[in-house]
């Protein structure tokens, strides 16, 4: 794993050197450009995802049953109170989608990533969307989009169909290079980041990040005009992956820099004296 | 009278504008002009009417910023620019396509080797074959293996954390 990642960037270099003399036309781009995560994940945490993901299909098969004897068990030994007939069925959850077998070409990705401001302030006035919107665009560099509510608040006073919050959702290229930026300049400057949490996903492959105002300074173009924002908010990122459970998700966004922890019990609740 | 006063006042200054030369002009201009909001805002504010008339001057500038500039119109092409465009385009997507092709080649071959190597594995020691094919709960990567740089930086861990 530690030999793949170091061979990589040696590997680059040669190789683009070698095809460039084969082409008829030597002056156009071999590569072309392609984002850091982008060569990162396509050279090294692919593979690396897949050989630490696979199952050979016997043991598999034998899992899923094991699998199956254990919910028909819970199934059938009910524990509890039996159910009243007359009340109405509590609303089903849909049943996630099963897991797919893994093979060469369907190592998670990321999809997209949304960045999400709630303005708060734009109930009272509205230009402090403004300053959400141009802070969206100038971290990402791309247009944010309103949002308007759907439903009534009266203890916030609060309408149906008021703008209050602004988003960006970003794909491609550009969600690879704001997730660099998220990674190696905006977490480390960070007062107190101690990493996701090892439970950390939605279950179907999304997580979340959420930031305090102070956070949002730390991004290097917000450096140069924060004096231009009358209004400096906290925002969330929620990240977007192929996975289809939280562990690959949480193997993914490893891969990329995101740090995980397990979670701690603060010391008070370990000791008692 | 008083009204008569002010429009006189006016014509005066405008008449005195036009006897300055053109950089005074533009310092005159700079010193006393203003937005089109702000005698609203001024009038709102006195009257105690709606917050969004009287809210910070930086909003001024961030509306125009984001809202001043037509966006760019894509160039007009004519016919041959155009079949010309669609080429490069084309040509950039059959590199890419290749690029793609060779690399989901090589996925494939590793695979296969990797699934050879279980199932020999399977034949030559059962223990051990159950043992590769323990999976750990919640494995993610180490955090020292950083993403690959070409500038990495002088003090790269701190080991005080």
């Amino acid at each position: 794993m530690y030999g793949l990642a170091a061979r990589s960037s040696f590997t680059f270099a040669s190789k683009a050197a070698a095809t460039a003399t084969k082409r008829m036309f030597a002056a156009s781009a071999t590569q072309g450009y392609q984002t850091r995560l982008g060569q990162y994940y396509q050279n090294t945490l692919r593979d690396d995802i897949t050989i630490l993901e696979y199952i050979p299909p016997k043991v598999r098969a034998e899992q899923q049953a094991a699998e199956e004897t254990r919910l028909q068990a819970a199934r059938e030994n009910l524990t509890g109170t039996p159910p009243n007939p007359t009340k109405k069925h509590k609303k089903v959850r849909m049943p996630k989608p099963k897991v797919p077998v893994v093979t060469a070409h369907n190592a998670p990705f990321v999809k997209s990533v949304t960045v999400h401001i709630r303005c708060r302030e734009a109930l009272q006035n509205k230009h402090h969307l403004l300053s959400a919107l141009m802070a969206l665009q100038v971290i990402t560099g791309v247009r944010g989009e309103v949002i308007k509510s759907k439903n009534d608040a009266s203890t916030w006073k609060l309408r149906k169909g008021m703008p209050i919050a602004a988003k960006v959702e970003l794909t491609g290229d550009r969600m690879l290079e704001f997730l660099d930026k998220l990674v190696e300049v905006v977490l480390p400057r960070m007062k107190e980041y101690h990493g996701l949490r090892m439970s950390a996903g939605d279950g179907s492959g999304g997580f979340t990040l959420g930031f305090d105002p102070s956070v949002i300074g730390l991004f290097p173009e917000m450096e140069v005009v924060y004096d231009q924002f009358p209004l400096i908010t906290g925002f969330h990122v929620n990240i977007n992956t192929t996975a289809v459970r939280n562990p690959s998700g949480r193997l993914l966004l490893s891969g990329f820099g995101l740090p995980f922890v397990h979670a701690r019990k603060p010391a008070s609740e370990t000791f008692m004296l | 009278m008083n009204n008569a006063f002010c429009q006189l006042n006016w014509i005066l200054i405008k008449w005195i504008k036009t006897v300055l030369s053109t950089r005074t002009q533009a310092a005159l201009h700079r010193a006393t002009a203003t937005t089109r909001g702000a005698a609203k805002r001024e009038k709102a504010a006195s009257r105690g009417g709606p917050s969004h008339l009287t809210s910070d001057p930086r909003y001024e500038s961030i509306k125009q910023i984001m809202f001043q500039e037509e966006p760019r119109q894509l160039p007009k092409l004519t016919s041959e620019d155009l079949e010309r465009h669609q080429t490069i385009l084309r040509a950039w997507e059959v590199v890419r396509m290749e690029e793609r092709r060779k690399r989901r080649g090589e996925r494939e071959i590793k695979f296969k080797a990797m699934e050879r190597a279980y199932e020999a594995l399977e034949d030559v020691d059962q223990r051990l074959f159950r043992a590769a094919c323990v999976r750990e709960a919640n494995v993610v990567f180490p955090r020292q293996m950083r993403v690959p740089t070409e500038t990495p930086a002088k003090k790269i861990w701190n080991y005080l954390e």
